[in-house]
């Protein structure tokens, strides 16, 4: 065993996770090898410095904040979720009856505000000259205000 | 009564069984959260998560591992998840703390000492701190630790490997005006 695979193998080695034919390797590599021992001395060192770092203990409050934490949490799976359930379930109803009353309720082909005008209607030669090129015109029976889209300034046959 | 016991009864609705479980592992997980994130603080608020966690497990507790390994897992998942919200993993600063168990070798080495160790720990990734973290400090077996981690122990051996290996090169001043005595553990 040279000192390279030593050096892998030195950390499992003092945490004694080596089998036992691996252990025997390296015990022997170190009777005989300084540099090793010495890399062997420094990592116990690590260790111990490790082993020295600040530890940490729950505070005072830790019991009370936990006891809050789950006394929120029982009052959530007691009072809150079957509330949040029942208005998922509720709006999910919901949702269902009036996708369903929608689908029923919309013609087969819908006469939409938004639909285009005729466009034949437009480009009818008969519409220019002395007629106003009007919104009633372009959207016959619209009961609404007439507001003169443009007026046409070309006179029939003329350019 | 041993952690499984209890953790049964807890599954069973023993709320007392929980709170033995709780004095038995608060300190301890505490710690090895505030070994993970550097802060007293959220080291408190994930450990609470983490008993939180197993108590709304409860109803679905296999005793197929320790429980303890159970905790750390949960306790890992939730470190995990706060360096990935937090976008990083840095220890902090040195708290002022006065250590748990100080022992001959604490009284002796210095704050500046410390500080080091805490920096040079903080560098490590987080995976290898961790693993280092288990095995060195929380006393597990690189086989429980691989269990915790959800790795092969295989991958721990590695982990720790390169953590040592990191830490010893970091540390090189400090191991060599360290006491002799120090190095004979």
């Amino acid at each position: 065993m040279n000192c390279e695979r030593v050096k892998d193998l030195l950390a499992a080695y003092l945490d004694r996770e080596l089998t036992e034919a691996e252990t025997c390797e390296v015990h022997g590599h170190l009777a005989g090898c300084a540099a090793c021992r010495r890399l062997l001395e420094e990592m116990r060192a690590v260790d111990v410095l490790l082993t020295a770092c600040p530890t940490m203990r729950a505070s005072a409050t830790f019991e009370r904040k936990f006891r809050h934490r789950v006394q929120r949490h029982r009052h959530f799976v007691v009072f809150w979720r079957p509330l949040l359930r029942g208005a998922v379930a509720a709006a999910a109803v919901l949702s269902l009856a009036a996708a369903v009353w929608l689908m029923a309720a919309v013609p087969e082909k819908a006469e939409s505000p938004l639909a285009l005008p005729d466009l034949d209607l437009l480009t009818d030669p008969s519409f220019l000259g002395t007629e106003r090129y009007g919104y009633e015109r372009v959207f016959p029976g619209a009961a609404v205000v007439e507001v003169p889209i443009f007026t046409p300034v070309v006179e029939r046959g003329g350019v | 009564m041993n952690d499984r016991e209890l953790m049964l009864r807890v599954s069973a609705g023993d709320g007392a069984a929980f709170d033995l479980l709780v004095e038995r592992y608060r300190d301890r997980t505490v710690n090895f959260l505030y070994r993970m994130t550097g802060n007293a603080e959220e080291a408190e608020d994930l450990a609470q998560e983490a008993f939180l966690r197993v108590y709304k497990a409860r109803k679905k507790y296999q005793p197929v591992a320790e429980f303890s390994t159970w905790l750390y897992r949960i306790a890992y998942n939730l470190a995990v998840s706060h360096y990935r919200r937090r976008g990083q993993c840095q220890l902090g600063s040195l708290p002022d703390l006065p250590s748990a168990n100080p022992g001959p070798d604490a009284c002796l080495t210095s704050a500046e000492v410390m500080e080091q160790v805490w920096k040079a720990l903080d560098a490590l990734p987080p995976g290898q701190r961790t693993a280092l973290v288990l095995t060195r400090l929380e006393g597990c077996s690189y086989a429980r630790a691989a269990e915790v981690m959800n790795t092969t122990t295989a991958a721990i051996r590695s982990l720790v490997a390169r953590a040592r290996e990191t830490l010893r090169l970091r540390l090189r001043n400090v191991i060599e005006i360290a006491p002799a005595s120090e190095a004979k553990r």
